[in-house]
């Protein structure tokens, strides 16, 4: 059974076609990653399953078409990790992190319950942030802010989240140690993730699926081992990622 | 965040005695001076009906039924409104520098006002509250002219658009109510002054007109405590969250700019308030909309309880334009309580 179904997505902003018959399927403990250069529809894609633009083709949430279920329910299945973060106030990580919750609320005075504090501070405990949960959000590094709003998500509690390029601006250890939370829940909890990543190392080591793309047309999608090679990347970047690295490799000795 | 609601608690338990004092003051303190023991007894008498006022003079109850009780329930009123909405347009629209004006209603609510006046229309019935009733339409129209041009220009009506309409109205509707101004240069005194801001024509018939609108306005604002919370991520965030962002942006903007337009309609345009006792609120209470819009209204209640009181008692038997007195008193206030906040937290 599929978690998650796109058929032949297909979308056009003023006439100019963004993203061109793509499909691919996402089933339990997978980790799917969306590559491709700057512009190729990485995101289209992510805001098509959200609903936030106009795509011929279909979606499908566990077996059912994603247009007919309501945003507020779609969010108790899929949550999304941003790119950007941008705080106005003072908040406290805790504060950041329990809003995650919002879509299980039913108190009318928004108040959590004792299993929504339970699933905030197992998130936290995932993403190893507990030690700042008082601390301000101001107060804190871009690598902790970063985990702050995966813990965010994961007090969500999706069955598949979504990273839009999840550690940008981090740095390599920071970017393992994200890796490995992730690829942690996904086999602790039976979840799967759809990441945008542009670190091909990383895409390649983590990942179970792959998804190459170009101009909005999809060059090659499966298994990472078979879809992601140095053929299929040198047809998407235009240029043999595998002999650039090798070479930069050489400058080590 | 329990540590945080206990501390929210026992500054809530202050501000509620700060408010109930002031509120007795603002009856007892006047040109006429009434003690302390007789207000709180006829107030009792006067909605619960306990005690015995017979002995008190005729003229003292009159006197607090029917002038300084309606006045000080109208501050307390305009007070709340003007801060609930102020918070509730800081946080919509992420800027700590919103009010509950910025989406033009207090401009569009001042036309209205300024044309009434100039053209000295009155209403058929409801000839005693015309110029009430003409600033309350014309901000009710001027909202939903900034909504519609807001909608045809950005579909997804996005913050930024809204601030920059409604700064572009208001700057429109203030020209237009100069404009009014100077053709009909025999209203200027009376124009101004209303502009300026005054409670001293309240009655207990303008507080039934507004009380109801005013209840429907806070409940709906603050059933949607978790909204705005969630809003402090973001827009998308929100949605992602499982917001339905459009309609709770759109009704809240609806609602607190209702709040803001009949205020302004009643009492005249009374600045700061709205932009000041948000910020002080956010100092207290920091992030968390469940305590930031009770405390906004209580403190914004207090506050213009407060400065009203000064404005009619400090040139007695004149009184200055209450607008005034918020401006220098809440300006002077503000800049004390951030010198001592930076100051605390360097240490």
């Amino acid at each position: 059974m599929y978690m998650l179904k796109v058929e032949k997505l297909s979308t056009k902003i003023d006439n100019k076609v963004i993203l061109d018959n793509i499909s691919f399927e996402l089933e339990k403990n997978d980790m799917l990653t969306i590559i491709g250069p700057n512009g190729s529809g990485k995101t289209t894609i992510v805001k098509s399953i959200m609903g936030d633009i106009k795509y011929t083709g279909n979606i499908y949430l566990n077996e059912k078409n994603i247009k007919k279920i309501y945003i507020s329910d779609i969010s108790k299945y899929v949550g999304v990790l941003m790119q950007n973060h941008n705080l106005e106030f003072d908040n406290t990580v805790y504060d950041i992190v329990s809003l995650g919750r919002y879509t299980y609320i039913k108190d009318m005075f928004g108040n959590l319950n004792d299993i929504d504090r339970k699933k905030i501070d197992d998130a936290m405990k995932l993403a190893d942030i507990e030690n700042l949960k008082s601390s301000s959000i101001n107060n804190i590094s871009g690598g902790e802010l970063q985990r702050v709003f995966l813990a965010l998500v994961l007090a969500q509690d999706p069955d598949i989240l979504i990273l839009d390029e999840p550690t940008n601006h981090l740095d390599l250890k920071h970017q393992i140690d994200i890796f490995d939370i992730l690829k942690k829940w996904s086999l602790q909890e039976g979840k799967s993730i759809i990441a945008i990543i542009h670190d091909l190392n990383l895409a390649h080591k983590y990942a179970t699926k792959a998804l190459l793309i170009k101009e909005g047309k999809s060059i090659s999608c499966g298994d990472v081992k078979s879809s992601l090679t140095r053929e299929t990347l040198k047809e998407t970047y235009d240029i043999d990622i595998f002999e650039w690295m090798q070479a930069l490799l050489q400058n080590w000795k | 965040m329990l540590k945080k609601i206990k501390v929210g608690k026992y500054v809530f338990i202050i501000g509620i005695i700060i408010y109930l004092v002031l509120f007795i003051l603002s009856i007892s303190v006047g040109s006429v001076k009434i003690s302390f023991e007789q207000t709180i007894r006829v107030i009792l008498n006067m909605i619960f009906n306990i005690g015995d006022i017979t002995d008190i003079p005729e003229t003292i109850v009159t006197i607090i039924t029917s002038i300084r009780l309606p006045r000080v329930i109208m501050a307390s009123i305009v007070g709340s409104s003007l801060s609930l909405a102020g918070a509730v347009m800081q946080g919509l629209l992420k800027n700590p520098l919103a009010d509950g004006s910025s989406l033009g209603v207090a401009s569009g609510a001042s036309i209205g006002a300024t044309l009434a006046i100039a053209l000295g229309i009155t209403l058929p019935i409801l000839s005693e509250f015309s110029v009430i009733v003409t600033s309350i339409i014309f901000a009710f129209a001027s909202l939903f002219l900034v909504l519609f041009v807001v909608k045809k220009i950005d579909s997804k009506m996005s913050t930024n658009t809204v601030v920059l309409a409604g700064v572009i109205f208001s700057m429109f509707a203030s020209s237009v109510s100069s404009l009014i101004l100077a053709i009909f240069s025999n209203d200027t005194k009376k124009i101004i002054f209303w502009t300026l801001g005054s409670l001293a024509s309240s009655n207990l018939s303008k507080v039934l007109i507004i009380l109801p609108i005013f209840l429907i306005c806070v409940l709906y604002i603050l059933s949607k405590t978790s909204e705005l919370n969630v809003f402090q991520i973001g827009e998308d965030g929100a949605k992602y969250l499982g917001v339905n962002t459009k309609k709770v942006k759109v009704g809240l903007f609806i609602f607190s700019s209702a709040l803001v337009g009949m205020s302004v309609a009643m009492t005249g345009n009374i600045g700061f308030v709205g932009l000041i006792i948000p910020a002080i609120v956010r100092m207290v209470v920091k992030t968390d909309y469940k305590l930031i819009l009770p405390f906004s209204m209580m403190f914004g209640a207090s506050f213009l309880c407060l400065t009203d009181l000064i404005s009619r008692t400090i040139i007695s038997p004149s009184e200055l334009p209450i607008g005034t007195v918020t401006s220098l008193l809440g300006a002077i206030i503000f800049v004390c309580i951030l010198y001592n906040f930076k100051k605390r937290k360097e240490v």
